[in-house]
């Protein structure tokens, strides 16, 4: 895990976050864990950046949280996505599709 | 956006709620992620330790945590304010230099700059102002004074020049007894033509202005009234309208009420009551015809310069003066037409005061600014060692530098609260000394303020520019010399500062030089002021030690106001019941009367001398003295000693020999300093004094 630690592209944390949450409720570990999983254990989400993320972007307004109790019946604060999250999510997305095909398409010309 | 405004007044409001919230989501965390090290086969204290290692500190996360919340800048800023008025207040003797310097300064420059602008550079509140002119005579050969129009000259005018577009007048007519409802009152009349007002684009309200068929010889007695005369007289009551009041025994219908803020365009006169002018038609001159002086402002046609208005009323002023009768000829030698824009005219005495002041009270913004700057140099050197200690700390520089910008903020906006006081008190007292007439401030203090302001002073107000100018200034000045200190002080290296802190005591050469240059400069200009201070309280001294002839210390004045045309011989008879009244209330020593008290400003019309007993010179070759009535105690009443030949006494009546005392002045020049028993004027006084 430690080995292939790759920097996180700036922006895309957000990007990630909203797509790991899905429509579910995770608390902060279960979101890292999540991104890990999504992303195939490319990305690691390390706390220092993980829970500024996630305050701001409930302020923002994206995510809403609650406190709630964990697996192991520890109290948590799980996070959950909310419309503006959603619409974040597509507005996003779109913008990571299109800058990946520009680059697509400029390492192939070439 | 609304959502972070929530959360940032969440973040700052509940503070420790959030920070506990905070405290338990993270060691949740740390603890879950324990777990899991436990459940993947490591002993309670190993999953622990890495899970914190992991983790990267859990106080570092809370502080990333921190910096991303909403409202961190405003709550670190706050912090800046507290720490800044704590550094302020435990430099009491900085503070206040400070603070009071740079206070007195934007307080003194915003009053005196709003003051040059309303008079100067504001134009008049009246419509289209910069077209409007006045018009007058002069004689340049003979180097006098300009003179207000004639008034048949006036009238010929009005229906002959092409160059403007409306040609008003009017004519002062001093002080009138009015009588309304209560006590009389003592008001100042002028009569004007009827298109004086929409001429300056004035309405009435309530009521309305003069018709153009009332101002007119023997048209109705219709009278408008000051809009403080209608408050204080009649308690602003709208129904005045269409009411009669008294002026000088006269009965007259009230038609109108001039506007609240209305300005009288005569630097001179700002009257309470305004009666249609009555100007002879017939616009020939005679010997025995009545003659006013007309003072006319008259708005210019658009398209037509002043040159061009100019030269279409000289051009009448000589056709005009073939016209004369012969005995006018010298009146009409050598007359040349004068026309100036109206707020030169009303402003032309002040503009010189004015800007002297306003040149004194910049170097006094320049003395304050430098001095302030020198304190802020001084202090930024005694702080290097604290930016040092507080760089080494880890206080970021962009931290450190705000710190001072915010220091310099509370500086000056301490000092704009001060200074604005100041203006505004300064500007109440100028508006003080430019009411005119009964209403006027007549404390020491207020007739002291309105000598360099004249008369639009009434109109001077704070401006809020030139108070965000000065203060702007000020705020520069703190900042600019705050802040340089303490960016270079930041970039020094902490090491080498902290090391030698105790030992500095002096600043480094090239601050050393910038604060030789500041006291450099401020002393020049303090000398400046100094010198210009000391020349101006020297005149005013002067004026003070100048022999005024008369002692005004336990003297008491009052002014009584007689109708305009009571018979001579009635005022004798109310002077004579009058004076022994006043001389039997204990505690007066001498009463006297006369026409007009020491220093009054009198004008003297046709005081024109001839002198011996041969026959009186052609009018303008006369010369002419002002000419006052007095009762014989009058001299000793004023402290005016008479150093030769007598005073008046009970025989000096209308049927004996007529008699006059002159001054030393007066005997000077037209009888080489001995004027006794020399015969005067028209009706040949023999001078029995001086």
């Amino acid at each position: 895990m430690e080995q292939n630690q790759t920097n996180l592209l700036q922006g895309t944390l957000d990007l990630l976050i909203l797509k790991a949450i899905g429509d579910g409720e995770f608390h902060g570990l279960g979101v890292a864990r999540r991104v890990e999983l999504i992303t195939r254990e490319t990305f690691t989400v390390r706390p220092g950046s993980l829970f500024p993320a996630l305050h701001r972007m409930e302020e923002a307004g994206w995510l809403t949280s609650f406190w709630g109790e964990s697996e192991n019946r520890r109290r948590a604060k799980f996070y959950r996505r909310t419309k503006a999250g959603e619409r974040q999510l597509g507005i996003e997305t779109e913008q990571w599709t299109t800058i990946s095909r520009a680059i697509g398409h400029a390492l192939k010309a070439i | 956006m609304w959502s972070k405004v929530r959360f940032a007044l969440r973040n700052l409001l509940r503070r420790q709620q959030v920070e506990s919230d905070l405290e338990a989501e993270i060691s949740s965390y740390v603890d879950a992620v324990t777990d899991e090290k436990i459940a993947g086969g490591l002993s309670r204290d190993e999953a622990r330790r890495r899970a914190l290692a992991e983790s990267g500190g859990m106080e570092q996360v809370k502080q990333a945590v921190r910096n991303s919340r909403a409202g961190t800048f405003v709550e670190s800023v706050g912090q800046d304010i507290r720490y800044g008025l704590r550094q302020l207040r435990r430099n009491p003797a900085f503070t206040w230099a400070a603070v009071i310097t740079l206070g007195l300064a934007i307080g003194a420059t915003t009053a005196i700059f709003s003051a040059v602008y309303a008079l100067l550079l504001r134009p008049l509140p009246y419509l289209g102002a910069n077209r409007l002119m006045y018009l007058s005579q002069a004689w340049p050969k003979t180097n006098t004074d300009s003179v207000r129009m004639i008034s048949p000259d006036f009238v010929a005018a009005q229906s002959t020049l092409k160059s403007f577009q409306s040609f008003a007048g009017f004519v002062g007519m001093g002080d009138r007894n009015l009588i309304g409802s209560g006590d009389p009152v003592r008001v100042n009349v002028v009569e004007m033509t009827a298109n004086l007002l929409p001429e300056l684009g004035v309405l009435p309200g309530p009521g309305r202005n003069f018709l153009s068929s009332e101002d007119r010889k023997g048209g109705p007695a219709v009278v408008l009234l000051s809009h403080r005369l209608w408050e204080s007289k009649f308690h602003g009551d709208a129904s005045i309208v269409g009411r009669a009041v008294t002026l000088d025994g006269k009965s007259q219908t009230v038609v109108g009420v001039l506007p609240a803020h209305f300005l009288f365009p005569d630097p001179a006169i700002e009257p309470d009551v305004c009666v249609p002018a009555d100007f002879d038609p017939d616009t020939n001159l005679s010997r025995d015809k009545n003659i006013l002086m007309v003072s006319t402002t008259a708005r210019l046609r658009d398209g037509v310069t002043e040159q061009r208005a100019l030269a279409e009323l000289q051009t009448f002023a000589e056709a005009r003066a073939k016209a004369y009768p012969a005995m006018f000829s010298a009146f009409a030698d050598g007359r040349r037409m004068e026309i100036e824009p109206l707020q030169q005219h009303l402003t032309g005495n002040d503009r010189r005061n004015l800007l002297l002041l306003l040149a004194c009270v910049g170097a006094v913004l320049l003395i304050a600014c430098a001095n302030v700057a020198n304190l802020q140099l001084a202090r930024a050197m005694t702080r290097r060692h604290e930016t040092a200690v507080r760089g080494a700390l880890g206080a970021a520089r962009r931290r450190l530098v705000r710190q001072f910008l915010v220091e310099s903020l509370i500086l000056a906006a301490l000092a704009t609260a001060i200074g604005l006081g100041i203006a505004l008190a300064a500007t109440w007292l100028i508006r003080q000394g430019g009411m005119p007439g009964e209403f006027a401030g007549t404390s020491k203090m207020a007739q002291l303020i309105r000598a360099p302001f004249g008369k639009l002073s009434a109109a001077v107000e704070v401006d809020g520019w030139v108070l965000l100018f000065v203060a702007g200034l000020a705020l520069l000045t703190t900042i600019l010399f705050g802040l340089a200190p303490a960016i270079s002080g930041s970039r020094t290296d902490l090491r080498a500062e902290l090391q030698g802190a105790g030992l500095r005591i002096s600043s480094g050469r090239e601050q050393r030089l910038l604060r030789h240059g500041l006291l450099i400069a401020e002393i020049a200009m303090g000398v400046v002021l100094l010198a210009g201070a000391g020349l101006l309280i020297r005149s005013f001294a002067n004026v003070l030690h100048n022999d005024s002839g008369f002692d005004a210390s336990q003297s008491l004045t009052g002014v009584v106001q007689l109708q305009r045309d009571t018979p001579i011989a009635t005022v004798k008879v109310f002077v004579d019941q009058l004076l022994p009244r006043l001389q039997a209330i204990p505690g007066v020593r001498t009463a006297a009367m006369a026409s007009a008290l020491p220093l009054d400003k009198i004008s003297c019309p046709n005081t024109m001398l001839g002198f011996g007993d041969g026959p009186l010179p052609p009018p303008l070759q006369r010369q002419g003295g002002c000419v006052i009535s007095i009762t014989p105690d009058y001299f000793h009443a004023a402290g005016t000693p008479v150093l030769n030949g007598r005073s008046f006494s009970e025989r000096d009546d209308t049927s004996s020999v007529p008699v006059a005392i002159v001054n030393q002045e007066f005997a000077r020049l037209f009888f080489k300093g001995d004027a006794l028993g020399q015969r005067a004027l028209q009706t040949r006084w023999r001078l029995v004094g001086s």
